[in-house]
């Protein structure tokens, strides 16, 4: 897919949010995660004519975000407090996607490993991660006890965390 | 899974816990892989798109069209400086998804903006640290290379410069630059005013973009502007002005009609005063940043009454 002045806008609204949720569990500030992929897409936007994207966009805004939070993080002067996380959210990230092919659709293997998921369990899955709802309000929507939901979600990134273990 | 890492990313570890869980992951090689997993796994099933996702982006996309035309009129970045970043930051940038990441990371610009109206500061490359006031614009590379330090500037922003006598650090505004070697200073150059520079501590020099012979060199407590083509310099006593870094604006004896479009440009909200004495009315007070834009409005009504109105259609105030 190329990218165009024309599709710009709608691929920025399609993934924007995503990115965000992403950045968000490593730099663990929305400010700080939202900047960071505002810059991503001015990037984009500024080359947008010169880039030759392999691969999905998608994959490649994730992999721009990506090093994005591992410069933000290895350049971070955080109080001593917040070290050792910075320190273990900057290992995770590093690591992460070594083993991933130039090219290769993140979103797509995500997509399909949840797919995989029992359909109960996908639902509050999708609900906690995607869609931001604390375990409370999931409980009340599916009305299931908040502990179930709890273990739910566990076997979710149990299983998940088999599937991907390529990926991360 | 362990418990405890289930509970850290539940966010339900207490402050004690969490020092206690990194220590043992120092420990527990096989428990640190497990948490980052964990973590890699929680983050990469977020990226999944959910139908409420273009809503939430769509505020984000407005203000990122502004960008875009601040981006596309800025004249103030010299072309051949422009086009070398662009060589080493596609050279950074066309294999964005190999292994290891290049020790020496590509030179590309990066932009911060200050949202939800609020002063932010941070710090660059080089130690210099920035506060940059609300509904502000600071370009600036991610990494200080060549021969000067180069940032651009919308809006206002107060510089606590590391020194390099050896790397001028230049402030590029829409109507003058200002270098300095290391110091202590404020620039205010809003989209459409003029812009004023004013020294706390060590020395300026200001030059007039079409012409460099045309400067001017500040000592303390002096400030400059540009009026006819000409530097005109002032001085000031006090530094209430500069309170916006604590996230507090402060005004003393100063016209409402100013005040008001001081708000303004802080908030991003044409305010239309619609009352000649209360225009000319002088006010004196401070507040804070955070109380938001009608708070703040509401406060001085209470001193000098007047309507105010929200005109939806085009997000405007207008003042009675």
């Amino acid at each position: 897919m190329k990218l165009t002045k024309e599709n710009f806008d709608g691929i920025y609204l399609s993934y924007f949010s995503g990115l965000c949720r992403f950045a968000r569990e490593y730099v663990l500030s929305d400010q700080v995660a939202e900047n960071i992929v505002q810059n991503v897409f001015l990037l984009l936007w500024e080359r947008h004519r010169v880039l030759q994207i392999q691969g999905t966009v998608s994959s490649y805004l994730y992999a721009l975000v990506r090093n994005k939070c591992i410069d933000h993080l290895r350049h971070q002067k955080v109080a001593r407090e917040y070290q050792a996380e910075m320190a273990l959210k900057l290992a995770a990230l590093e690591q992460m996607g070594t083993n991933t092919l130039p090219g290769e659709d993140i979103e797509q293997k995500v997509r399909e490993a949840i797919d995989r998921l029992p359909e109960k369990c996908r639902e509050i899955f999708l609900m906690s991660r995607v869609e931001g709802k604390k375990y409370a309000q999931i409980a009340e929507i599916t009305e299931l006890s908040v502990n179930t939901i709890e273990n739910q979600i566990s076997i979710a990134l149990k299983k998940l965390r088999t599937d991907l273990k390529d990926f991360i | 899974m362990k418990e405890i890492i289930q509970r850290y990313f539940d966010n339900e570890l207490t402050p004690d816990e969490k020092k206690e869980l990194f220590a043992s992951l120092e420990q527990d090689a096989e428990l640190k892989k497990e948490f980052i997993e964990m973590q890699n796994v929680r983050a990469l099933s977020s990226l999944l798109s959910s139908d409420r996702d273009p809503i939430s982006a769509a505020a984000p996309l407005s203000g990122f069209r502004k960008r875009r035309q601040i981006l596309f009129y800025r004249k103030t970045f010299s072309y051949a400086a422009a086009v070398m970043l662009v060589l080493f930051a596609v050279k950074g940038l066309i294999q964005p998804v190999i292994p290891s990441l290049p020790e020496e990371p590509a030179v590309y610009m990066m932009e911060v903006s200050s949202h939800n109206d609020r002063t932010t500061s941070f710090k660059l490359s080089d130690g210099t640290v920035v506060w940059l006031n609300a509904n502000s614009v600071l370009r600036y590379p991610n990494k200080f290379s060549g021969d000067e330090r180069r940032v651009e500037l919308i809006g206002e922003a107060f510089f606590e410069v590391a020194r390099d006598e050896a790397h001028p650090f230049l402030v590029i505004t829409n109507q003058y630059d200002i270098q300095v070697l290391g110091t202590r200073f404020n620039v205010f150059a809003y989209e459409g005013q003029d812009v004023k520079t004013s020294l706390v501590e060590g020395s300026v020099k200001t030059f007039m973009k079409d012409d460099a012979s045309v400067s001017a060199s500040l000592v303390p407590n002096e400030s400059v502007e540009v009026k006819d083509g000409e530097f005109v310099k002032g001085s000031f006593s006090r530094s209430d002005f500069l309170s916006w870094k604590e996230g507090i604006y402060s005004f003393d004896d100063v016209p409402f009609s100013e005040i008001v479009s001081r708000l303004e440009l802080y908030f991003g909200i044409p305010i239309v005063i619609n009352n000649d004495n209360l225009a000319s009315y002088r006010f004196s007070g401070k507040f804070r940043q955070d109380d938001g834009l009608e708070s703040i409005l509401k406060t001085m009504k209470k001193i000098y009454r007047f309507n105010m109105e929200k005109d939806r259609s085009n997000d405007s105030i207008v003042i009675e």
